[in-house]
Parts: C-alpha cells; structure tokens; sequence
C-alpha cells in the first residue's frame, strides 16, 4: 500500500492525524528515551542514587576500563556466547528432523507437544533447575549417585587432580567456584528453544516435497541434502535468533541474580556486567558506576550488532 | 502415529513410485522420531519432576525422588494456593490490563505510520525505529528515578505502564508492516464515506487483524509474566509483587518444603497453559507469518 | 474449513474465561488494595529478613496481642530473604518508600556508608529511652527507663560513630558450638567436648580415625562459608587484640574503626599487617581445617545444618537465631544436642600461649536491631510498637515462641537457649583491618578464600592485599568523602531532640518551623561530624608523613577535595543553636 502522501500545504486539513501516534511517542520518550538520556547524563557523575550527586567526569569511565571485575564479566559473557552459538544447533536439527519427517500428522504432534515446555513461565523453569542443581535435595546428584557417575567422577577427579570432586561430598553445583559456569552453561539442557523450532520449521516448510523426493533419487546423502538445502534457507532466521541471542547473552542477568544472587557467586565467578550493573546500583549505591557501566555494555551490543550485520550476510 | 505415517497419502503429485517408498518404515524415519523423543523426553523432565514432587512431603521425596508415591498429598496444593494466589493475580491484573491498553497505543500509531506520509513522520519512524537498537539494560536505575518521581512506586501501575511503554516499538514495527498490506481500496472507500482515521481502524483494521494481534497480544502477555527485576525493584510489599519476583521470594526460604514449593510452580504456570490450549493454532500460524516476514 | 466452523465457541469459551480472570483478579487486586490502604486505620509496617523457624509466626502473635489492644492500628510485617535484603532496603531508601520499621542491619557495605544511612534515615531514640515503658506498668519494671529494662542497657544499641541510640533488640545473639551428644559419647565415650584448644583438636584428630576406620563418613565440624569466617574470626581476635590496644586505636574508643584506623597505621609504618602476631592468629584455624567438612565454603548455613542433622558432623557452630531449627531438626532426627563455647587458645598453650589475651566479649554483636524510620508517617505508633514489642511479657512470649535469648531483664529462656548467653566481659571488637569501604571489601572477599584454604600463603596474601590496598583504599576514601560532604551530621542529639519535637507538635505552623529548623541544623552540622573530625585530623597527620606509602596515596586520593573540605568546614558559621 501506498501510504496517502500529506503535504505540509495540506496539513492544516489534516493536523489531527498526529494525535495518533501521540501517546505512543509520549510513552516512548518517557519510559525509554528519557531514563536512556538520563542515564548518560548521570554516569559522569558520583551518584549514590539519593543525595549524593558530584560531577567527576570521566573518572567512572576510566574506573570501569580498568576495572578487573568487569572484563572478567566480559569473559564470561564471551564464553557464554561461544557457548550459545554450540546451543543453537540442537533447535535446527530438531527443526530438520521434524520437517523431514514423511508424516504430517505426527509433525504436527511433535510441534504442539514442543510448544509445552515454552509455555512454563520462565521463572519457573529456571527455579526447577536451581532445585536440581541443590547439593543436597537435588535430583542432579541424586541421579549422579543413584547411577554411579558421581564416584566414576571422583575417581577422574583423583587422577587429574582438579580438587573438585571429592568422595562422599555432593557437588555443589551452584556454591562451588570451579562448578559455577559449567553449570550456568549446562542449565537448560536439551537447550532446545520452542521459539527457535518453530520459527525453523516455518521457514522449512516452504520446501517443498518434491526436491526431498527429487534428491532421494538421486541418491544424496542426508547431510548434502541439509548443507545445499534446508540451511542456506533457515539461515536467515538463524541469523535473526543469532542477534538476537547474541543481544540477549550480553545484557541479560536475571538467571545469574536468582542463581547467585548478589555477590555473583562464589568469589564473583558469575559476575556478568549485567548483575554487576545491578549490584552496583542497588547495593552498593554506586549508581553513577553502574550508569557507565550500562553505557559501556549498550556501546558493546551496538558494536556486535553492526558487525554481525556487516559479516553474517544471506546470499539468497 | 507411525500407522498413520505408513497409511498416509502423500501429497506430491506424482503417485506411484512415491507412495511406495513411504509404505515401508525405513530405518531413518524410526531413527527420526527416536530422536525427537529423546529430545522431548528431556524437555518435558523437569516438568515430570514438578508435578511428581508437588504431591510429596519432603520426607517421601527423600525416600522415593522419582516415582509416584502414595498417598497423594494434596494439601501441598492448597497451601502453595494461598502461597501463591495473590502473586497470580496481581501479575493477572497487570498482564491483562497492560496488553489491552497497548494496543490503544499502538494501533493508531502504526496506522498512522502506515496510512499517511505527513511531514515528519520520518523523523518520527526513525525515532522508533532506533529504539528497537537501544538494549534496555543500562535503564534500569533511571527507571527507578522516573518511578520515583511520578510518586508510582510500590504500586501496580507502575508495573502496566511499564509493561505498555516496553512493548511499544516492536508491535508498532509489526503492525505497520501488516496494516500496509491492507489494500489501499478499503481505506479510500471508507474516507470516501467519510470515516476519520478512527472509524477507518475500528471498521477496517482491527477486524482483519486478528491472527495478528493475538500473536502480539500472547508475546507481550508473556513478556509480562516473566518480568522479575522492575517488579522486585519497585514493589516493596509482599501483596502487590508479581509472580516471578514472588515465586524468587519464596525460593529465599531457608528450610524448603519442597511439595509446596513444586505446587506452586505448577499452579503458576496453569494459566499460560490455559491460553495456548486456546490460541494454539492462532499463535503458530501468526509465529509463523510474521517470523517470515522478519 | 474447519477452523471457521470451530471457532465460535471455541473462542467464545476463550475469551469468557479471559473476562472471568480478570474480573477475578481485579477484585483481587482491590481487595488487596483496600487491606493495604485501611483508611480508617493507622498502617505501619515492620521489615526484617529472619525467616528461620518460628519467628514469624512469633512477631504475628505479637501484632495480634498489639492489635488487640489498639484497634485502630494495623501492623504488617514484611519478611524479606536475606540475600536481597540489602538491595532492598537501598531501594527502599532512594525511592523514599521504606517501611517504619526496619530491621537496621546489611545497609551498606562499608561503615561509613552505613552510619551514614542511619543518621540520615532513623529516628535517634535518646530522648526517648530515658522515659519508662508505660506498657511495662504491669510488672516490677515499673517506672523504669526504658533503657535500664535491657540486661544490657541498651548498650548492644548505642551508635558510637553517631553518638545515639538508633535502634532497639530485645534479643541478644550469640555463637556457640553445638554439638551431637549421643554421637560424641558413641565416638569418644566424652559427655562434653573438651574446652582445651589442643585437647579439642586432638578430639577431632579421634573423630577423624573414628571415620577412617569405621567407613561411616563423620567430620568434626559443620560449617558453612559465614560460619567458618566466624571461627576464623574468634580464634583471631583473642590473638590479635594488643593490635587494637597498642597500636590502631587512635581515638581511643576502643574500636578500630573498621578499616580507616588500620588503613592509616598502616600508612605511617606504625601498624603492620603481616607482623608476627597477625601471621600466628591464622594458624589455629589453619590446624582446624583439615577437621571440617569438606567443600564449606560453598555451602550455606542450612546446608551446613543438613549435614549436622544427617549426623554427619558432629559439631556445629551456630548462631542463637538457628538453634531452634537445630533442635527441630536434631528432634526429628533423634538426638540429643549439647552447647557450648567454642574453645579457644589460652595461656597455657603451648603454641598460641605467648599470644592468647582471652576472649572477646560479646556485647557488640549484632542483635536484630530495629529501628524507626524518619520517612514514617505514624512514627509515634512505630515507637509505642516498640515499646510494646520490649515490654517485659511480650517479650517473654515471643522469645518463648520462637526460641531466641530474650535481653529484658528478668525474662526467663527457653531451655535449649540458655548455653548461648552471652559474655559480657571481654576485650572489644577490633574491626577488620582489612575492609575500608566497598572496594577494599571485595578485595578481601576474592583473595580470603584461597587464603583460608591454604592455596595461599599467609604472606602471599597479605602481598596481594597491599599491592591494590593503595589505588582501592583510596578509592574508599574519595567516597566516604562524599559521603562526608553531603551527609546528615551524627553530632546527632540536636537533631533528634529537633526530630522529635517535630513529631510531637502541637499544629501545622509548628511543624512548619521545626522542619524549617532541622534542615537548617542538618545543613550547617554536616561538618562537624566526629568521625570526619577524627579521619580529617588523622589523614592530615598522615600526609605530613612522607614515606612512599603516603606518596602513593596521595597520587590516588582527590587531596585537595578533602582538605579543602576541611578548610572550608572550619570557616563555615556554626549553625543556629537548637
């Protein structure tokens, strides 16, 4: 649709249509564009939240640079994000298989059956994996011993000497400084993402049969058929989920606060810059810091974004 | 399920060659489903373990953590209930009121983006358009401040405007995109007759957007009942917190009862349930247009 | 097709329910809202963060016996979990919403910000606590101040930087061993654990072989990451205490104030941290180590008593807030419990003797205190709540119920809390001379545990400390600075007296004046606060000090901020008499 074209000569006639989109623009530059404002106004500033406000200019900047607490964060979050892009893979095979699948009906089944999960509220799902990763009413190590594994790991433990594991203690997946990110990194395991399937399988369905039936006959193998295929026409949606998750891993600290709560873990392992934005606002009432810190990120996540835009192309 | 898919007609065109290869169960089609049940099996686990220990005392849960154990113990229901009620339906209130409001906002914003070209609305678009850039994770203390200084702390308000404020730029994005691809007929028709923009959406757009705005209005529902740390920094008591800030204080409890705890979460997750039985078809189909279009 | 055709009451059905709930809710909400506004009534509302067992349902009873008696109250209580009381409380703070009453604990991270949040936000009760109890009319403590009705007048409560009382705690808290009776005597054939420091470690030496020999895992002690920091801590400060006497204590109030005292002495060269007696008050610790429970210092305190209940520690120290769950869970677990003090090094012994001063008394430990909030709006119904709450058969009841040591004199204990009375006579608290302000305090909390574990050093540790403790202490120091400049004064009598009378005005015009007065004398006191006094008088002798220490510090520190500050604090007229 075109959209009517109003001119400004015209405008007098037409001057009420701008009352729609007001509300929209007061909500926005209220609730986002303001506190945005307001927060690179106040990171040059010692702000305590309350009565203490001084000018200090570039210090909390320069504070933040050098601050050891806050690029270990930046570790952590590449870390996570190496790790993210590895979790992607399960949605897009899940995605694959279920769109090879020669039933319709049953595909239909399993895409109603995997929206379940997505349905949990996601305070839940994440307070039933700190419940299996407590030491000692945790169905984690229940399970490691009931089956074995855990005195397998001791013994593993013993060899390599990591310390880690030690017989007849549970693993405190959540409290121990060694344990803390492989368990923020296993969390969610199948890491099988309900929007991500769903979103993949749209995108597949407009395969059609025939170059399924085509390829079977002529003889190609399974994998040449998903290399020349199905991804390159996914791939614009993974690369849509890839911002996205990229957008997310680095500013998100929500799971590490109900995890670990305000001292990111043991000996701050899981001191994201996210909760330490957090921390630093509401505990330790350095709100001027955090204000930087929080521009910091947002600088970083502009940065990713552009580059993933320029880097990660679709040829069609 | 697998008769069916020996049974199966299939619907490419050509028929026999084809039909015959679908008649047997080849090995890669058991391997396929075999898969998607593993997967589906450690999905759903966690949900299995939910519902089992919700009807255990701690002390059979200790004897017995995986299997079903009687007698059932349904109080752990009732308690988690009263636990739990005021969290639900403060986040009910919120969640609701803020996804009808929104679309008060939005709709007439992403019509008038879409219908009209008046001077500035460039301008205009690009301010929204920006945002959708911006992470929002550096306004959490501002936030608070503007909170603060609308005198809106420790109430729910707070929490709807926030809720309408946040979902603002993507479903002004989407729903330009869709109002857009309303044939331009309808819209000339309807001013011909002598409709203000405001008749033009009610008679014209929101009928049609149906599949659309439910997609949306499920999206930012969710959004809002997952929302945790606005409501934990804002809410100072107990009865106004929203579930996931409440169902996190009830995890700060030293001595867990874990029945109770499991009872909760389920009853918690009841009501999202409750909404995709109904919008199940809806909802994969907007997922699925609107994802194609992003 | 089909979709169209099922829609209707499919939808219908939908979008019915959707109605019903949120009409539910709505009601719900108002409802709610309703309870929480109670027009008619007086609302005030009490914030803590003790969810052990028992202690809610304790304060309910107290509310219920209040609310009994003034009808026209109504009092919520407002339980918080721990870790996020602090980040609660801050937030309540700024945002100008916080409760009346507030369990005035975990402010800050740093003592200054600390007492700086309580000049600003609590009411100073001195006044106050020198009128006697009207509610106590019914007992012997008739006409007594209220301050002599503690055991401990109040002392546990006096705010020595802000030079008043703050807060009120009708319990007092202390840290005991507790211990398994029935497994001691089954391992050792011991009634009571040896209160001999050598004899106790060779116990635990028993334990051990006990546990080696048998297959069935028992350690010696229990513990949890805080509860280990405390036996660290007790075992130093009965080594470390002429630090405090002979060496620190500038200002002569028996404290060192934590962190600025050390901080300096150290600076001048007068203080060291790795002296002879700072390197041998870990060791008793360290020769503990190998008898605790293995992984501690990843656990949690109800961790810790999990493994005690599970009987697989015999010992456990705890605090007097935990030992009504202990005895719960020992009840159901099926043994007996023992109490007593944790045995520390003295005279005799044979390593530590030449170092061993004694115990360290128990009377400035932290004993829930509560506090009144300046933003209330009822303060008066807060601090008869109060009243109340400390008032002798109140009191009573509601130690009784939630087994926790009661302070008003003349109360009786339950039985299983009354190994925990504490002592009263002893050295003081040193402070820690490691924590200056937040960023000191993170330093310690990184480096403390690879110390406390042995990975480390004991002079590895202290290397790493001192390499940051310039740049980071300096760092504190430019923000207690801050704080100093824009800070309420502590020289706090004139401005609580002004607070109170505000409270009890007799009209609007009053009132008008009083505020008008406080803000003035809050304004022209903010200078003369004791501790920057102190800290200014201190620092500027430091600085005439010239060894490369102070050359570092003064790269670091914004100098002439803080000296011109003092300048300036000087010159300023002293504000109105009140």
């Amino acid at each position: 649709m075109i959209a009517r074209k109003i001119s400004v000569q015209r405008l007098p006639a037409y001057w009420y249509i701008y009352f729609l989109a007001l509300p929209s623009v007061v909500a926005v530059s209220l609730f986002a564009y303001f506190p945005a404002a307001s927060g690179m106004y106040h990171a040059f500033f010692r702000w305590n939240g309350d009565y203490i406000n001084e000018f200090i200019s570039f210090t909390n900047f320069s504070e933040a640079v050098h601050d050891p607490i806050l690029w270990y964060g930046f570790g952590v979050i590449a870390l996570l994000v190496a790790f993210n892009i590895v979790k992607m893979i399960p949605s897009i095979i899940t995605a694959i298989v279920i769109n090879r699948l020669k039933s319709e009906k049953s595909a239909y089944f399993y895409k109603v059956l995997f929206v379940v999960p997505m349905i949990i509220p996601g305070m839940v799902t994440l307070l039933i994996w700190k419940f299996f990763y407590d030491p000692n009413a945790g169905l984690f190590n229940m399970l490691l011993k009931g089956t074995g594994v855990l005195p397998l790991m001791c013994k593993v433990d013993s060899f390599f000497h990591w310390g880690i594991f030690i017989n007849g203690v549970n693993p405190i997946w959540l409290g121990d400084a060694n344990l803390v990110l492989p368990s923020v990194i296993f969390w969610g395991f199948p890491w099988v993402g309900v929007v991500g399937v769903l979103i993949y399988l749209a995108g597949l369905q407009n395969i059609e049969k025939s170059i399924y039936e085509a390829a079977d006959l002529d003889g190609i193998t399974s994998f040449k058929k998903l290399w020349y295929i199905e991804l390159p026409l996914i791939l614009s949606q993974v690369r849509i989920n890839l911002v996205m998750m990229i957008i997310g891993t680095l500013q998100d600290y929500g799971l590490f606060l109900v995890l670990f709560g305000k001292e990111g873990g043991p000996n701050g392992k899981a001191m994201v810059p996210g909760l330490y934005m957090y921390v630093n606002a509401f505990v330790q009432q350095r709100a001027g810091y955090a204000c930087a810190i929080g521009i910091l990120l947002f600088l970083f996540i502009l940065i990713l974004t552009e580059l993933n835009n320029r880097f990660v192309r679709i040829d069609k | 399920m697998i008769a069916a898919a020996v049974m199966e007609r299939p619907y490419g065109e050509r028929g026999g060659r084809v039909a015959l290869a679908s008649k047997k169960l080849s090995a890669s089609e058991i391997g396929k489903h075999a898969f998607i049940w593993l997967i589906l099996f450690f999905s759903f686990f966690p949900l299995y373990v939910m519902l089992n220990i919700s009807f255990k005392t701690n002390a059979q849960f200790n004897l017995n953590p995986l299997n079903f154990v009687f007698p059932l113990h349904f109080e752990n229901w009732a308690i988690a209930w009263n636990l739990v009620k005021d969290y639900i339906f403060n986040t009910v209130f919120v969640a609701m009121s803020a996804v009808a409001l929104t679309f008060c906002f939005t709709i007439p914003a992403a019509f008038f983006f879409a219908r009209y070209k008046a001077p500035g609305s460039t301008a205009l678009w690009y301010f929204f358009l920006i945002l959708m850039l911006m992470p929002g994770v550096a306004n959490l203390i501002p936030l608070f401040m503007v909170m603060k200084n609308l005198h809106l702390l420790n109430s729910l308000f707070a929490l709807i405007i926030l809720g309408i404020a946040g979902a603002q730029v993507v479903q002004i994005y989407i729903l330009r995109n869709f109002i857009e691809e309303i044939p331009k007929d309808l819209f000339d028709a309807a001013e011909i007759d002598g409709a203000g923009p405001i008749r033009q959406i009610i008679n014209i757009v929101i009928p049609m957007s149906g599949s659309i705005v439910s997609t949306l209005a499920i999206l930012q529902f969710i959004g809002v009942w997952n929302d945790f740390i606005m409501p934990m920094v804002l809410i100072r008591d107990d009865k106004l917190l929203t579930l996931a800030a409440g169902l996190v204080k009830l995890d700060g409890e030293y001595v867990k009862l874990w029945g109770q705890m499991m009872a909760g979460y389920t009853i918690s997750s009841i009501p999202l349930v409750l909404i995709f039985v109904f919008t199940m078809r809806l909802f994969v189909k907007g997922l699925s247009s609107g994802a194609v279009k992003g | 097709m089909d979709d169209r055709e099922k829609r209707p009451w499919g939808a219908y059905l939908g979008f019915g329910l959707v109605v019903i709930s949120y009409i539910a809710a709505l009601t719900n909400v108002f409802r709610t809202g309703q309870e929480q506004t109670w027009t008619n009534k007086k609302v005030i509302r009490i914030c803590h963060w003790q969810l052990e067992t028992g202690f809610r349902e304790a304060f309910d009873w107290v509310i219920g016996e209040y609310e009994k008696i003034h009808p026209d109250v109504k009092v919520i209580q407002l339980a918080i979990p721990d870790k996020a009381y602090q980040q609660y409380i801050v937030t309540q703070f700024v945002g100008r919403t916080a409760p009346d009453i507030i369990e005035a604990g975990q402010l800050a991270n740093s003592s200054e910000a600390t007492n700086s949040t309580i000049a600003r936000y609590f009411y100073g009760l001195s006044e106050l606590v020198y009128q006697p109890n009207p509610y106590n009319d019914g007992n012997e403590l008739k006409g007594v101040p209220w301050i002599h009705t503690f055991k401990h007048d109040l002392e546990w409560n006096w705010d020595a930087a802000n030079l008043d009382y703050y807060t009120i705690g009708i319990t007092g808290i202390s840290r005991r061993l507790v211990y398994n009776k029935t497994l001691l005597k089954k391992i050792t054939g011991r009634d009571v654990p040896p209160s001999n420091f050598r004899a106790f470690l060779d116990m635990c030496k028993q334990v051990k072989k006990y546990s080696d020999s048998t297959g069935q895992q028992v350690y010696a002690l229990a513990a949890a990451k805080y509860q280990y920091e405390d036996i660290v801590e007790k075992l130093r400060t009965s080594l470390t205490v002429p630090h405090g006497r002979d060496t620190i204590d500038r200002n002569m109030d028996a404290q060192g104030d934590p962190g600025i005292e050390p901080f300096f002495g150290w600076l001048e060269g007068r203080f060291k941290l790795d002296d002879d007696r700072a390197r041998i008050s870990n060791e008793p610790a360290r020769e503990l180590l190998p008898y605790v429970e293995p992984g501690f210092m990843a656990k949690d305190r109800q961790d810790a008593a999990f493994s005690f209940s599970q009987k697989k520690a015999l010992m456990i120290l705890t605090a007097s807030w935990d030992m009504n769950s202990m005895v719960v869970q020992a009840r159901a677990s099926g043994f007996e419990l023992g109490v007593m003090e944790f045995p520390i090094p003295d005279g005799n012994d044979p390593k530590y003797g030449k170092y061993a001063e004694g115990v360290s008394g128990e009377y400035k430990d932290f004993n829930m205190p509560f506090g009144v909030c300046k933003l209330s709006r009822h303060a008066d119904v807060a601090i008869d709540f109060l009243r109340f709450y400390s008032s002798k058969e109140i009191a009573e009841g509601f130690c009784e119920r939630c087994g926790w040591m009661c302070a008003i004199r003349g109360t009786k204990d339950v039985d299983f809390i009354e190994g925990f009375e504490p002592t009263y006579v002893g050295y003081s608290f040193l402070g820690n001379p490691w924590i200056i302000g937040n960023e000191t305090y993170t330093l310690k909390e990184q480096l403390k545990w690879d110390f406390y574990m042995g990975k480390i050093s004991f002079d590895e540790f202290v290397k790493r400390y001192v390499n940051q403790l310039i740049p980071l202490g300096a760092k504190d120091l430019n923000y207690n600075t801050a704080l100093y400049k824009n800070g309420l004064v502590p020289s706090g009598q004139a401005l609580s007296s002004l607070a109170l009378r505000l409270r009890y005005a007799a009209d609007e015009k009053e009132r008008d004046h009083l505020r008008f007065r406080l803000t003035n004398a809050a304004e022209s006191y903010a200078s003369y606060w004791t501790n920057l006094q102190t800290t200014v008088y201190q620092l500027l002798m430091i600085m005439n000090i010239d060894n490369e220490r102070t050359r570092a510090l003064k790269k670091e520190l914004q100098y002439r901020m803080f000296i011109d500050q003092f300048v300036n604090a000087q010159e300023k007229p002293r504000g109105p008499n009140p």
